[in-house]
């Protein structure tokens, strides 16, 4: 949770939506969207709809699963786009 | 001083399929799990199926069915064939199904260590609904290519079978293995439900299917040994014939035939014997290896 509220506040500043589920408390709904990881990382949108299971500790993995290439890779490399 | 010593004794749970409460004296063993291992097209999934569709029919024992590889619309369509209306006792609530088959079009990626919490969360949830006592996860080599981590997974399927047991659920996982003569199951799977296996096999024998039924192991408790054969039949599911239930119906003869040559009648010690076989319209028997 930690590396994810991290990762979204470098990467996409005032620009993302993150909703909370606990599975615990809300089986039903783990039940209809078919989770069986936890945690899971649902994106949503944009599409396509993506799944990233882990405590997201490869921030290199998560990063590649939403679609976002780091800022600070893309500053390091001198960032031309 | 009387001193008394209590043996455990492990309960059997009859499970209703026709042949099988006889091999293995009584049923599976009660509330705990018990691996089925076999090669695909073996009848894993319609044991899993079975199991839970006779408990309704005969004990009015509900179940749950943990689904990893077929949709549950894919299972209750195949399994009408043999007249369980799966989606029909949904509607009562004496079937639940947990969907941990593959999402068209979803896309997994693992970025860090995980667990099966919310698979065992769903499970927990869908026992509770229709009050299950027994369950079936089918099969579980679907689940190791998903996250293709085994030991995370094996580490997880044990704590799912340690919780299933606290509830007090009879239960199958059924597991592939890729030879009918080789190692119980792929991914070691019967390393953590160790305690109760039985092997499926359908072999080629000389050119014909064959299907049998093997309990490998249930700890502390006896079960009949060697392969049983049993057959599928539309309408019915998996029927299996005990070796108790064979008779060979032989009239011994001291009719004596001649053979036609007067050297080998007189060899045979008069000629032969003639042998009435009344045919036995059943599976052959069992191989012992
Ligand atoms: N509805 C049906 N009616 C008759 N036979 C069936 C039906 N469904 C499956 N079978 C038979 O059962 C066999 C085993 O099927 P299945 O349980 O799906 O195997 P596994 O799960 O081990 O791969 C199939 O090869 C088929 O011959
Ligand atoms: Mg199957």
């Amino acid at each position: 949770m930690a590396n994810l509220r991290r990762l979204c506040a470098e990467e996409l500043p005032g620009q993302f939506e993150l909703v909370i589920i606990d599975v615990l408390e809300k089986p039903q709904l783990a039940e209809e969207d078919k989770i069986i990881a936890t945690p899971t990382l649902v994106k949503e949108q944009p599409p396509p709809v993506r799944r990233i299971i882990g405590d997201l500790s490869n921030s290199a993995k998560v990063l590649h699963g939403l679609n976002l290439q780091s800022i600070h890779k893309a500053k390091q490399g001198g960032g031309s786009n | 001083m009387i001193t008394l010593k209590t043996i455990p004794v492990v309960e059997k749970l009859k499970i209703g399929i026709p042949g099988f409460d006889q091999i293995s004296h009584g049923g599976l063993p009660k509330d705990r799990t018990t691996l089925v291992s076999g090669t695909s097209g073996s009848a894993k999934t319609v044991f899993a199926v079975q199991f839970l569709a006779s408990g309704i029919q005969q004990a009015d024992q509900h179940g749950v069915f943990v689904t990893f590889e077929e949709s549950p619309r894919d299972i209750c369509q195949n399994m009408l064939g043999f007249n369980w209306n799966i989606q029909e006792w949904e509607k009562q609530g004496k079937w639940a199904f947990v969907d941990a088959s593959p999402q068209v079009g979803e896309e997994t990626i693992v970025a860090g260590k995980f667990d099966l919490g919310a698979l065992l969360a769903r499970i927990k949830h869908a026992v509770q609904k229709v009050n299950a006592s027994r369950i079936s996860l089918d099969s579980l080599g679907a689940i190791f290519t998903k996250f293709n981590d085994s030991n995370t997974i094996r580490r997880e399927l044990f704590r799912i079978a340690t919780a299933l047991k606290a509830m007090g659920l009879t239960a199958i996982m059924t597991a592939e293995r890729t030879q009918e003569y080789g190692e119980v199951s792929r991914f070691g799977v019967e390393e953590f439900v160790a305690d109760n296996v039985i092997v499926l096999r359908n072999v080629l024998d000389e050119e014909n299917r064959r299907r049998t039924m093997e309990v490998l192991r249930f700890r502390g408790t006896s079960h009949q040994k060697g392969e049983m054969p049993f057959t599928i039949v539309p309408g019915h599911g998996i029927i299996m014939i005990p070796l108790s239930a064979i008779e060979i119906k032989q009239t011994s003869s001291s009719t004596r035939v001649t053979s036609g040559s007067p050297e080998l009648d007189r060899m045979c010690g008069g000629a032969f014997i003639a042998i009435q076989f009344s045919s036995y319209p059943g599976p052959p028997a069992p191989v012992r290896r």
